[in-house]
């Protein structure tokens, strides 16, 4: 899975903005979120173009202006985004910082999976018959 | 600068000494260790992380002793007593001045700052990925716990520690299951396992890396196995929990590549946590602590007793080396 870019926070609510409103161009952007945060057309163009860059963004052409849409769902935004955050993670568990319930990474043998769930079972029979 | 170069020198010495001694050991003291029961046995393998830190710590005060003691109190100064024009461990006198002390020192101290700042890196990466964990989820307040996207359950985060499932879990293994790897998750945040851990790989920096990573692998098992049990009195069933760790393990076989949280791990640590949960038998390990007190004791009086014969033969050897 292909980890996505970090984002700022006005990436991050022009990328909501396209998400719940369909595709945007800079002036209705800038409407929406440039207005009430005290940001020029400018930095909500310059926001739209890294995206696009980023590759999270399409765009076509609609007389002078593009209109930007999403390229990528907000589920899977979130996946992609939560996968890389617990990539970090990972070397995190080495160094002390962070308790799994279980390492998955022993998920490979199946036979030793099956000698324990012998074992758990003998122990329900056990418990059962008391 | 020398007087820290001649501690460090002498504390590292002390714990290379220590280090030695526990690798020896070390393969007759697991398997009785993993015999006691999880509580008392986080503190067993936390007193042996510490113990060559413990011992280093001791032969500075050992050299250092009757110096400070002296000084503290005001009485005559003792170091002539060994003769010779210059000292090592004297506060009063010209300390012996050699290059080999300084770089020994100076490596020392390099070695100790470079291990820390990896700590620290490590700490603050981690705090970043939580933050971004933490934007795309939501906080569940009734269950105390974070909701984030894919199939991962950790408590995570320093210096409070907060737990975080995947919101994809919920749907992928069953309720009893979830409830278990909750409880679970829950202990470790009450224990404050995630400071002990910290402590521990702190305590132990001047281990080897091999007995170090067995040593802490010791630890991680106890305090997974203690919060096995916590988890099997919250939920009123410990062959639950213990079917539930089986279950999260067959389970991340279909997770997508990615999503799932996986690290590497010893495979004995997955069948002990099991066969402690379905037949959980534990010794009594109160002899053996009563024991490791009570020499643990004789040896600080007995330093204390004789500091001033081993403070002389400490500047001594230091001399015979160093000079």
């Amino acid at each position: 899975m292909n980890p996505v870019p970090r984002l700022g926070d006005l990436e991050l609510a022009v990328l909501e903005l396209v998400w719940s409103s369909g595709d945007v161009d800079v002036k209705e952007a800038h409407r929406a979120i440039g207005l009430p945060r005290g940001i020029t057309p400018n930095t909500v163009q310059s926001t739209l173009e890294r995206l696009y860059r980023k590759e999270l963004f399409t765009r076509e052409r609609s007389g002078h202006a593009y209109r930007y849409a999403a390229a990528v769902s907000r589920d899977e935004f979130r996946a992609r985004a939560a996968a890389a955050a617990v990539g970090e993670l990972r070397g995190a568990q080495a160094k002390g910082v962070l308790a799994a319930f279980v390492d998955i990474a022993t998920r490979a043998d199946r036979s030793n999976l099956d000698r324990l769930e012998a074992i758990l079972a003998a122990a329900r029979a056990k418990q059962a018959s008391k | 600068m020398n007087l820290l170069s001649v501690v460090l020198v002498v504390a590292m010495a002390g714990a290379a000494a220590a280090c030695v001694l526990l690798r020896a050991a070390l393969g007759r003291v697991v398997a009785p260790l993993r015999r006691v029961a999880p509580g008392p046995r986080v503190r067993w393998a936390l007193a042996l992380l510490a113990a060559p830190s413990g011992v280093g710590a001791l032969g500075a005060l050992v050299a250092f002793g009757p110096c400070l003691r002296t000084l503290l109190l005001g009485m005559s100064d003792a170091c002539r007593s060994h003769g010779g024009p210059e000292f090592f461990f004297c506060l009063r006198m010209p300390m012996h001045d050699t290059p080999v002390a300084w770089a020994a020192g100076l490596v020392v101290v390099a070695w100790v700052v470079s291990r820390l700042a990896m700590g620290t890196h490590a700490l603050v990466r981690t705090r970043s990925a939580l933050g971004r964990l933490r934007r795309l989820g939501t906080f569940d307040a009734e269950r105390g716990f974070w909701l984030v996207p894919g199939d991962i359950a950790i408590v995570a985060g320093f210096p409070r520690a907060q737990v975080y499932v995947g919101e994809r879990l919920e749907s992928c293994v069953s309720s009893a299951t979830f409830n278990a790897v909750i409880a679970h998750e829950r202990a470790h945040q009450r224990r404050r396992d995630l400071r002990t851990k910290l402590v521990a790989r702190a305590v132990s920096l001047c281990l080897p890396t091999s007995l170090r990573t067995a040593l802490l692998g010791e630890l991680d098992l106890a305090m997974e196995q203690a919060c096995d049990a916590i988890a099997a009195d919250e939920i009123g069933d410990a062959l639950t929990v213990a079917g539930s760790l089986l279950e999260l393990v067959r389970a991340a076989a279909t997770m997508p590549e990615g999503f799932a949280l996986a690290f590497s791990a010893p495979l004995d640590h997955l069948e002990a946590r099991v066969r402690a949960l379905c037949a959980p038998e534990w010794s009594p390990s109160g002899r053996a602590a009563s024991a490791c007190f009570a020499l643990c004791a004789m040896t600080i009086v007995g330093c204390v007793a004789f500091d001033l014969p081993l403070h002389d033969m400490t500047e001594s050897l230091f001399e015979r080396l160093l000079g």
